[in-house]
């Protein structure tokens, strides 16, 4: 039972990450937009993303913000794009405006703080990087 | 370097670039490179459609686009086209009929250039300074951009019509005479920072002084919420129902005579809450307040605001001594509006290349300036200054449940009115005045507010419902004694505080009694 259903589940996901679907590491999975045209953005811009245009990439997403400017999601991407592009100050901009939208999302939250501690590591602040991952801890428990 | 082109690039891309690039001529401040720009400023049409003596006017004219200035020096330019003509057909690109017959024809320059002309020309002047701020000079000069803006043409149309209906009659009431009254709007999105709508003037045709962008007036009472904004950056101090102190200010400084600023009703007050002192934009209680908390950290919040121009750090600056322009007042709006996130406003979404390609340009950053908790304790109290403040007259326009967060400014002598303020969605900035900066007997309240309702009206704005970020709490507070209360209390309101900031005395009306726990719990309950 077990075997079947997991690449079931693994095949579940991977359409559902293909149609717009935000996948956070630990938490649900949670849809980055109900509208069509964001989802469709947002998938150029993983596909950008995993050919390494990531320049491309971050446009893609700056459009959909344009779409959606108050989707914490979104603010989220960019910042994921924005770290792997080695802007890590931008990265925590943007973090933590995706995380003045999230709500009650502890999951995306929780996200943002382990993206801002990555981001504060690169800029040699392992004390402020350490603050950032007991923040998305406690947002863990 | 004629070397290095050669060995990177052909001769026919060479000349293609060159093509494109030339200077030939100019159109006031705006210079006119390229063949296919220049078919359309002299003739008014597209170079495909040139016959052979005009686009041997436009070949003769690259030695020297002024010298050979077809509308100035119509004779010069004549005899150096002819010169082209004959040696086109020197060189047979022509035949002898031909080339007669193009002698023979005047130079067909059309008598006046088509100026850029646009309905919206305040906004495609922002539109041209933010392409030469964020794109490359020469990339900007290829054939063939399309140019996408952030202008809402709705938008700007509601701005136009609001400006222009209530100007005449803010004249009429106050016996001025007509056409004296000059006015300027912005309007941008709330997160993204997109300019939607600008208004440069009462007659928005005219291409002229862009006074949403050029027209730099002290700012009045639109500092206030900086002042109150730095004092809410210090929780262990101020929150928004510590009492500040509105009696009689002298403010002595060596060097200047005292200073001793007033209310708008000649009144003072006592000690008021702060979150009513800025709800009635009361002068001497924020002058003490921004005394205190130092005028260079006022003006330095100003500054995190998103102003980069230099700011006068005298005391008259905390009540609005400084000049600024509609669109620095609209960038300070728009980092309290998204959260303290400062993003620079923009006018052009995306350029297009001939060929469909995005061209580079700056990606959009966001810089967290101020945190989002003093953030939101302001927001609260620029809500209240809408519900029961100076600028209650919104009231007539927009329906409460929007919670429209706003300010109104005046300046001395009544010369300067402004309206600030954001929706759920959109910040706008109205200014009135006039141009030799007469007094207009109107307030921000009496006039700027009223174009700003009028036209906010028409959009539909999104209620301004924020997030509470992480570290606030709603405490109940005694309106009278500012204490803590609870539901029970008469009077009593919730108030947000950044978490551990409330005060801790309680008010007499909290009651130890179990039976009123319980109430005051139910009450709550159902609330």
């Amino acid at each position: 039972m077990k075997r079947i259903l997991r690449p079931a589940l693994a095949a579940i996901a991977l359409t559902l990450s293909a149609c717009g679907i935000l996948p956070t590491a630990e938490g649900p999975l949670l849809p980055v937009s109900n509208n069509n045209a964001v989802i469709a953005l947002v998938d150029s811009a993983r596909s950008e993303n995993t050919s390494g245009r990531l320049d491309m990439s971050a446009a893609t997403l700056e459009r959909a913000l344009r779409m959606e400017p108050r989707n914490p999601g979104l603010w989220h991407e960019l910042a994921k794009t924005r770290l792997q592009q080695g802007n890590a100050t931008q990265a925590i901009s943007l973090a933590a405006k995706s995380n003045a939208w999230s709500g009650d999302n502890k999951a995306l939250r929780a996200a943002n703080w382990r993206l801002i501690g990555e981001a504060r590591t690169q800029l040699g602040d392992s004390s402020g990087a350490q603050t950032a991952f007991d923040n998305a801890a406690q947002l863990q428990r | 370097m004629a070397m290095l082109l050669e060995m990177h690039y052909g001769k026919e891309e060479i000349l293609e670039a060159y093509i494109n690039e030339i200077y030939l001529g100019q159109d006031g401040d705006r210079a006119i490179h390229g063949f296919g720009l220049a078919s359309q400023f002299y003739f008014g049409r597209p170079l495909a459609h040139l016959d052979v003596p005009q686009a041997a006017l436009l070949v003769g004219m690259v030695k020297g686009a002024s010298y050979y200035d077809p509308r100035r020096r119509a004779a010069r330019a004549l005899e150096r086209r002819n010169l082209v003509l004959s040696e086109l057909v020197r060189q047979q690109y022509i035949s002898q009929e031909q080339y007669v017959a193009a002698k023979a024809t005047p130079l067909g320059v059309a008598s006046k250039a088509p100026g850029g002309s646009t309905p919206y020309p305040a906004f495609v002047d922002l539109v041209h300074r933010q392409l030469r701020r964020d794109y490359r000079e020469e990339d900007l000069r290829s054939e063939g951009l399309n140019i996408f803006t952030t202008l809402d043409p709705q938008v700007q149309a509601s701005a136009e019509s609001a400006l222009a209906r209530r100007l005449p009659t803010l004249e009429k009431s106050r016996g001025l005479p007509a056409n004296t009254l000059e006015g300027a709007v912005i309007v941008t999105h709330s997160q993204s920072g997109e300019v939607q709508a600008m208004v440069g003037g009462r007659n928005p045709r005219f291409d002229g002084f862009n006074r949403a962008l050029d027209a730099r007036r002290p700012i009045g009472s639109l500092i206030k919420p900086v002042v109150y904004l730095t004092a809410l950056e210090r929780p262990e101090t101020y929150t928004l129902v510590t009492m500040l102190d509105d009696n009689r200010l002298v403010w002595k400084e060596r060097g200047t005579s005292d200073w001793t600023p007033n209310n708008y009703d000649k009144q003072f007050h006592g000690e008021v809450p702060l979150h009513q002192a800025l709800a009635h934009s009361y002068n001497v209680a924020t002058a003490r307040l921004g005394l205190t908390l130092g005028i260079p950290k006022v003006m330095d919040t100003v500054h995190r605001l998103g102003v980069t121009h230099e700011l006068n750090e005298y005391a008259a600056s905390l009540l609005g001594a400084n000049e600024l322009a509609p669109i620095d007042v609209t960038q300070m709006y728009q980092t309290i509006a998204s959260g303290g996130f400062q993003t620079p406003l923009r006018a052009i979404r995306e350029i297009l290349t001939a060929q469909g390609q995005p061209l580079q340009r700056y990606p959009l950053s966001v810089e967290q300036t101020v945190q989002p908790g003093p953030i939101y304790l302001l927001t609260t109290a620029m809500q209240e200054v809408v519900r029961n403040g100076t600028a209650e007259g919104l009231n007539q326009f927009l329906p409460p449940e929007l919670n429209i967060a706003g300010k109104t400014g005046t300046t001395d002598d009544l010369k300067d009115s402004w309206f600030a303020g954001f929706s759920g969605d959109r910040v706008a900035v109205v200014w009135v005045g006039t141009d030799d900066n007469r007094p207009t007997r109107l307030t921000g309240a009496s006039s700027a507010l009223l174009i700003w309702g009028d036209m906010m009206a028409k959009l539909d704005p999104e209620p301004l419902n924020m997030p509470p970020p992480e570290n606030i709490e709603l405490v109940w507070i005694d309106s009278e004694s500012g204490r803590r209360a609870d539901s029970a209390c008469n009077g009593a309101l919730e108030w947000p505080f950044i978490r551990g900031s409330a005060p801790t005395d309680t008010a007499p009306c909290v009651s130890r009694s179990p039976v009123k726990a319980v109430k005051s719990w139910f009450k709550r309950l159902f609330e």
